[in-house]
């Protein structure tokens, strides 16, 4: 008794060992990452450190501005104006996949003609490699003489690629929660919109809340499918479509700077969306507990 | 109850008062009363219009462009085989490429499962205190919802000669010089990639097994199957839909890769998608939608294949 006690504690330790490895592996490279963006001028994008100075980031926040350092070939996008389009973008992204899924899901709680169809559509968005639908709609936006621009064709791709992943959360949502209760405000005297409002969206509120997640993050990160529907200009260019274009020539520790800067941003957005998370869960808690009294009372 | 019941089939609330029914949504909820396939379409119109307009719009025109011809101003509208020809043609890297592009996310998943299958069974079973169990899998699903494009970047001090990986060897008198495989090169890309994409992974399985009853598991042991005998023919079983659904993000993203490749690997030996990025980046359009169309159709098949044995949505 006594042994097996024994062995099943050595590998529990060694299973607490393994995933502490694994998410030293994880999250090890983004430390070395903000390390190395305070290299020194002279320095490069590998180690050693030679000596540490905030040159890189100083050059993040002053882009295109040659100086005594400045190297043949280096890359001169505005980053921070990248972001900024990229922040707008994931924004509109978020919301406009949020609310289009959000209708579809309900059209497939029932079951009717043609949902495998429409279902496997969506998902294609998906499936299909990013690389390709760049390509392809990017051929057809030539013939058609448009100019690719983040405002529009991107902003298209960014939706195409985040609303199967909003629908397939808010699918999960309804088959997690039985909506009868709508079916329950209903009878008790709310009309359809009152029922929606007030029992239904305070359910999925927790959904709601991953979609804009998932819709914001994928987006603010995506290259493949936009890869060639931003335009050709470095003014309109997305973040991951700059930093595609910037890791083709030279890397230099300000993409790092940036790195850091982005990920910093990306923990904040997760801490953000846990803390709204929290919230909505208690309130879905309650909103819950107050619609089933009163039916428990009728049927008592 | 039989109210309740009695509601649902008339489908029908209380009437709207008369303000309810004077405003607009008042009119659209009164309009769609009754007729639930106008409800259904409408309600899937613009989202479906979205997908259709970009994935099927690039779909079709990416088979069409495929057949026609490259010209110096851009692609030309002269339907011709040659594309396929020079692609499919015996001796042709293509064939060399796809390959590897295979071998790349076979070893990608078989990787993956192998590293994420015991991170989800401890979450599951070593660590007892839920606190913890959250907290440890939040942290694994974290770096999902930054950027992979960072992440990738963040492997680029990783490796090379001065790379930290061969400095913490040479460090530990491990090796005197730099070996050669942890420069820029593919094993560098597969251990970059295994850490990319085990976080579509532990997830997935982690819920999965999650949802496996623990009666099971005592019946099990009281019928005194061996903890190896139940790992492999009641655990491994019940969390088939984990994997596979984590399997999936895997094939699919995999075989749309080309960025850790062209920023880890060395850009020497390009998989498919990155064989069509090099192809654009000479203006080939129509040599670049042929080789899309081989790589759609793989990937096509493989998903074809997968979904057979789960259904996504049920997940």
């Amino acid at each position: 008794m006594e042994n097996t006690t024994k062995r099943f504690s050595l590998s529990g330790a060694l299973f607490r060992v393994y995933i502490v490895l694994v998410l030293i592996m994880l999250y090890f490279p983004f430390v070395i990452m903000a390390v190395l963006s305070f290299q020194g001028p002279r320095g490069g994008h590998t180690f050693p450190l030679r000596e540490v100075s905030s040159w890189w980031w100083w050059k993040l926040f002053h882009p295109g501005q040659s100086t005594e350092f400045s190297d043949v070939g280096e890359f001169l996008g505005n980053y921070l104006g990248a972001l900024g389009r990229s922040l707008v973008l994931a924004l509109v992204v978020a919301i406009l996949s949020t609310i289009m899924a959000l209708m579809a899901a309900h059209a497939f709680r029932k079951p009717f003609r043609g949902s495998n169809a429409v279902f496997y559509l969506w998902l294609l968005g998906i499936i299909v490699p990013g690389i390709t639908v760049s390509l392809g709609l990017f051929l057809v936006l030539n013939r058609l003489g448009i100019i690719p621009n983040w405002t529009s064709s991107a902003l298209a791709v960014h939706v195409m690629w985040t609303l199967p992943f909003c629908l397939i959360i808010f699918l999960m949502g309804f088959n997690r929660f039985d909506l009868d209760l709508e079916d329950a405000a209903l009878v008790y005297g709310a009309n359809p919109l009152q029922a929606y409002w007030y029992v239904v969206l305070p359910v999925l509120q927790p959904f709601i809340l991953s979609s804009l997640l998932f819709g914001f993050t994928l987006s603010l990160d995506e290259f493949q499918r936009s890869l060639l529907l931003t335009g050709t200009t470095l003014e309109t260019q997305t973040l991951p479509v700059m930093i595609m274009a910037s890791v083709t020539t030279r890397i230099t520790p300000t993409l790092y700077a940036l790195g850091t800067l982005t990920t910093l941003l990306s923990f904040a957005v997760i801490a953000l969306y846990i803390f709204f998370l929290i919230r909505a869960e208690r309130k879905t808690g309650e909103a819950l507990v107050e619609i089933r009294e009163p039916k428990a009372e009728g049927e008592a | 109850m039989a109210q309740l019941t009695d509601a649902r089939s008339l489908g029908a609330a209380p009437d709207l008062s008369e303000h309810q029914r004077a405003s607009l949504s008042g009119r659209i909820v009164q309009a769609l009363r009754g007729k639930p396939g106008l409800t259904t379409g409408l309600l899937l119109l613009p989202g479906t219009l979205w997908m259709l307009l970009t994935v099927g719009t690039a779909l079709v025109s990416i088979v069409v462009f495929s057949f026609w011809t490259s010209g110096f101003t851009g692609l030309r509208p002269e339907y011709t085989l040659a594309n396929y020809q020079s692609l499919l043609r015996p001796g042709s890297s293509f064939w060399g490429i796809t390959v590897w592009t295979l071998q790349v996310v076979a070893m990608l998943l078989i990787g993956v499962i192998l590293l994420a299958y015991p991170v989800s069974y401890t979450l599951w079973r070593v660590i007892k205190s839920p606190y913890w169990k959250s907290a440890l899998l939040l942290l694994f699903i974290v770096p999902f919802w930054t950027s992979y494009l960072t992440r990738t970047i963040t492997w680029l001090p990783m490796f090379g000669r001065e790379g930290v990986v061969n400095q913490v060897l040479m460090g530990l008198r491990i090796t005197d010089e730099p070996v050669e495989v942890l420069l820029y090169s593919e094993f560098s890309m597969m251990v970059a990639l295994w850490f990319l994409f085990i976080v579509f992974m532990v997830g997935p399985i982690y819920f999965s097994m999650q949802r496996i009853d623990e009666d099971i598991m005592s019946a099990a042991a009281v019928y005194g199957a061996s903890p190896w005998k139940t790992f492999f023919l009641v655990v491994v079983p019940l969390t088939l839909p984990g994997l596979m659904a984590g399997s999936l993000f895997v094939v699919v993203l995999g075989l749309a890769e080309f960025f850790t490749e062209r920023a880890i690997g060395g850009a020497q030996s390009p998989m498919l998608a990155g064989l069509i990025q090099r192809q654009i980046d000479v203006f080939q359009f129509a040599g670049a939608s042929a080789i899309a169309v081989v790589l759609i159709l793989i990937t096509l098949a493989l998903v074809g294949l997968m979904l057979r044995f789960f259904d996504i949505r049920r997940i």
